[in-house]
């Protein structure tokens, strides 16, 4: 009885070594994956706030005193772009 | 059955929709038993026996008595309900529901004094009228649920009411309700004129609070043809004159703009109503008479002042003459010139100190528990302050943070900017910072608001300490100390904050152990250091060949003071009177410089032209009267002898004077001595060269990167909370 006592008691320090070596790596690989995802969220969020930065300017832009004075001229340039391919084709 | 409530309609001579309105009133449908009160002053077209067909309780005065102000007080007076809802003889409740939605919103807490609801345009109003009262009424909660409108006296909520009083005052008899008890407390102003804009300003302003109830409807509005339109705006803006002093804005600017925004206003109504074409045209020319003549009445009749009598008369709808300013008290909360001959002091949402004061009280470092765990990779996040092009403590922050990025770790940026001094977004930001700086992979944010957390958090320089300090989902809060910042102030509350952010407890890093000790000496903080590495291949190592005579270069950023530059500057004015040779070539400043002898400035320029400078120079001069510049290190790596301001703060990183560089005493003689001693033994100069490019060679970056990596690891294994 001592003797199968004895064996036990080997292979369980055995099991517990290895188990305790694939925690660690799966630690590691856990850590790893948190820090990947980390960076890749950082990146969402920098072009997140790019993109709100550039809509902000477009709405100022286009809300803007002179873009509305200035609306007649634009849709006078698409007009005359009209008319003139419309003279093109007909020649 | 519960208390009673009172409808009060004032009335005089309003039989055209006075048995429309009672009507509707006595259709509603409450739990409480319902008291009609008419105060009627002096009708002769029928009206009284309408009110008397509906039960009204009546109550009849002069019509030289009326007032809109002192009539509603008396009809709170004889009023037998806890709640008065009170109407105009041509305002219609929408439905028999509007009484119980009067009473829903003085149920809705216990200090709700008023309750208003919107007004629905008869079907046969302008398309103008429609719009403005749609907009108006948007203004609560979006125009659908209801909106409780309280004033929180704290410094944001006096801010939003003083923003826009109108909409926290607005309060109309027309479709309204008063609780008795709130009047009893403050009734109405018995003035001529909005009487309901008073009674809302000063109830909202004693703290209680006001409800709009959208389901509390009733049908009114007023349509005449254009030019009595004119007449009724005159007697209103005169009214609003004699009572509130409002005065209605001209210019050749803002009457036009405003014109051009009311019309505007129609024409998206219009759009949204499906009008458009020539039916659309037309009615916006409409629109654009109407708003014309409204905004003619409302300019002319707040300066009515200035008009003869049978002028005004004439004007008037109500064919009134006369004009009676009455003095109504300012509000307290809106006055804004108390004190004669001052000026109001611009209000801020974002007064640049507010990180400080938002600090206190103090508080511990915020870290989360965790069980001391180094495990690689980390994430780290850096607050930065914004920087400018060529800023040196920027350059070694972007350097250590590439450092650690080539160990594997994670980093992100965040620029925290209270003064406001760069409002370009992130990515702008990063572009700048690989390009100018250093090419680093981090993102980069302007502001804090993405900040999520980190394992390892670094407040970079003292003003980023307060916000770090708080900053949540960390599990160490680190300060990289590059220089004693409070000594970068005069006595002043600049120099108590720097020195407090060195007591927060903080984890600290300082450039040079110099820097180190002081933490631990001075503030008890726990610190490590790191010793900065230099560009060794823009500042190549060149020997005496080719070094001009008598040429010193002068690191003379005068925009900073701790580089004693007018001290240096004392030292080249007497070295000049000594040596008609010597050729000072100054550096680093982008401010214009006046002296008592002949040098060249260079400004701010790239480090290569620096480079070729330390090649060419026979002599330079860089000052440190805290830690010492990283100039002197890439001064060493280029072989050029240089002259420091002897002190612990030098001497602890550089060894004696004439091992690595020479060290003057700080004085004017003093210096010119060390610099000419520098000039003339030139063999000397050349072999202490040497020594400190040998020094140079081994302070890296990579050595730099370790020293911090180094001491993220020991606090990461020693957590602050476990």
């Amino acid at each position: 009885m001592p003797r199968r006592q004895s064996t036990l008691g080997r292979l369980s320090e055995t099991d517990w070594k290895q188990r305790a070596l694939t925690a660690e790596a799966a630690l590691e690989e856990a850590r790893t994956e948190t820090a990947r995802l980390w960076s890749e969220l950082h990146e969402h969020r920098a072009d997140q706030a790019e993109l709100n930065y550039y809509r902000r300017l477009y709405e100022d832009q286009v809300d803007s005193v002179s873009w509305k004075l200035t609306r007649p001229l634009r849709e006078a340039k698409v007009l005359a772009g009209k008319a003139q391919r419309r003279l093109a084709a007909r020649r | 059955m519960a208390a009673k409530v009172t409808v009060a309609i004032p009335v005089y001579n309003g039989a055209r929709y006075l048995d429309e309105v009672l009507t509707a009133v006595r259709a509603q449908r409450v739990d409480r038993e319902l008291e009609l009160l008419v105060i009627d002053s002096g009708s002769t077209d029928g009206s009284l026996e309408i009110a008397e067909r509906h039960g009204a309780r009546i109550h009849r005065i002069p019509k030289s008595e009326f007032s809109h102000g002192g009539t509603r007080n008396l009809a709170m007076q004889l009023a037998e309900g806890d709640h008065v809802a009170f109407l105009t003889q041509d305002s219609t409740p929408a439905h028999d529901g509007w009484l119980a939605a009067m009473l829903e919103g003085f149920a809705q807490a216990e200090d709700v004094a008023l309750v208003f609801g919107p007004h629905d345009p008869r079907p046969d109003a302008s398309h103008m009228i429609k719009c403005e009262m749609e907009r108006h009424f948007a203004t609560w909660a979006n125009g659908s649920g209801s909106d409780i409108q309280r004033i929180e006296h704290t410094g944001p909520g006096l801010r939003a009411y003083r923003g826009y009083p109108g909409r926290w005052a607005f309060f109309s008899d027309v479709n309204g309700a008063v609780a008795k008890w709130a009047w009893e407390r403050i009734p109405y102003r018995t003035v001529p004129y909005a009487e309901d804009q008073l009674l809302g300003r000063e109830m909202i302003e004693a703290g209680l609070a006001k409800v709009y109830h959208p389901g509390a409807r009733v049908v009114h509005s007023h349509d005449y043809p254009p030019l009595q339109f004119f007449r009724r705006y005159f007697d209103e803006f005169r009214s609003l004159r004699e009572v509130l002093g409002h005065v209605e804005a001209l210019g050749w600017r803002v009457t036009p703009m405003t014109i051009r925004g009311l019309v505007g206003h129609d024409k998206r109504w219009l759009r949204r109503h499906g009008v458009r074409g020539a039916e659309l045209v037309g009615l916006l020319a409409v629109s654009a008479r109407h708003h014309f003549l409204r905004q003619l009445g409302a300019i002319v009749g707040s300066r009515s002042d200035r008009l003869p009598a049978p002028v005004r008369k004439r004007l008037s709808l109500e064919g009134r003459a006369s004009f009676t300013p009455t003095t109504v008290e300012e509000s307290p909360l809106l006055r804004c010139t108390p004190e004669p001959g001052s000026k109001p002091v611009e209000v801020v949402d974002n007064w640049p100190w507010d990180f400080v004061r938002r600090a206190y009280p103090e508080r511990p470092i915020a870290t989360v528990a965790h069980a001391g765990s180094t495990a690689a990779p980390w994430t780290v996040a850096w607050v930065v302050p914004a920087w400018r092009i060529g800023s040196g403590g920027h350059t070694t922050i972007f350097r250590l943070v590439r450092q650690l990025e080539l160990r594997g770790h994670k980093c992100a940026i965040f620029v925290f900017d209270p003064f406001n001094r760069d409002p370009r977004h992130g990515a702008a930001l990063r572009e700048e910072m690989r390009e100018h700086f250093v090419p680093v992979e981090a993102q980069v944010f302007h502001g804090l608001d993405d900040f999520s957390g980190a394992d390892v958090c670094i407040a970079t320089e003292c003003w980023t300490a307060f916000p770090v300090r708080d900053l949540p989902n960390c599990r160490e809060k680190v300060y990289l100390v590059q220089d004693h910042e409070e000594e970068f102030f005069a006595t002043s509350a600049e120099s108590l904050w720097a020195a407090e952010t060195y007591r927060m407890g903080f984890r600290c890093i300082a450039y040079t152990p110099w820097m180190a000790d002081l933490l631990r000496d001075r503030y008890a903080q726990e610190a490590h250091w790191f010793e900065c590495g230099t560009d060794l291949d823009t500042f190549g190592y060149a020997g005496e060949e080719g070094r001009v005579p008598g040429m010193v270069a002068v690191y003379a950023r005068s925009e900073t003071e701790r580089r004693a530059v007018p001290l240096a500057m004392a030292g080249l004015a007497t070295l000049a009177d000594r040596r008609p040779d010597l050729h000072p070539v100054l550096f680093g400043s982008r401010q214009p410089m006046r002296l008592p002898f002949a040098a060249d400035n260079l400004g701010v320029v790239p480090p290569a032209r620096l480079a070729e400078l330390y090649r060419r120079a026979s002599a330079g001069i860089v000052f440190s009267l805290t830690t010492h510049s990283l100039v002197a290190h890439e001064m060493m790596a280029s072989g050029l002898p240089l002259v420091e301001l002897e002190g612990d703060n030098v001497g602890s990183a550089l060894g004696a004077s004439g091992e690595l560089v020479m060290l003057s005493r700080r004085t004017p003689d003093a210096i010119a001595d060390a610099l000419e001693q520098l000039l003339d033994r030139r063999e000397e100069a050349s072999a202490m060269a040497l020594r400190a490019r040998g020094f140079v060679e081994t302070r890296t970056w990579e050595r730099a990167g370790d020293q911090v990596e180094d001491a993220l690891r020991a606090f990461l294994a020693n957590p602050t909370r476990r």
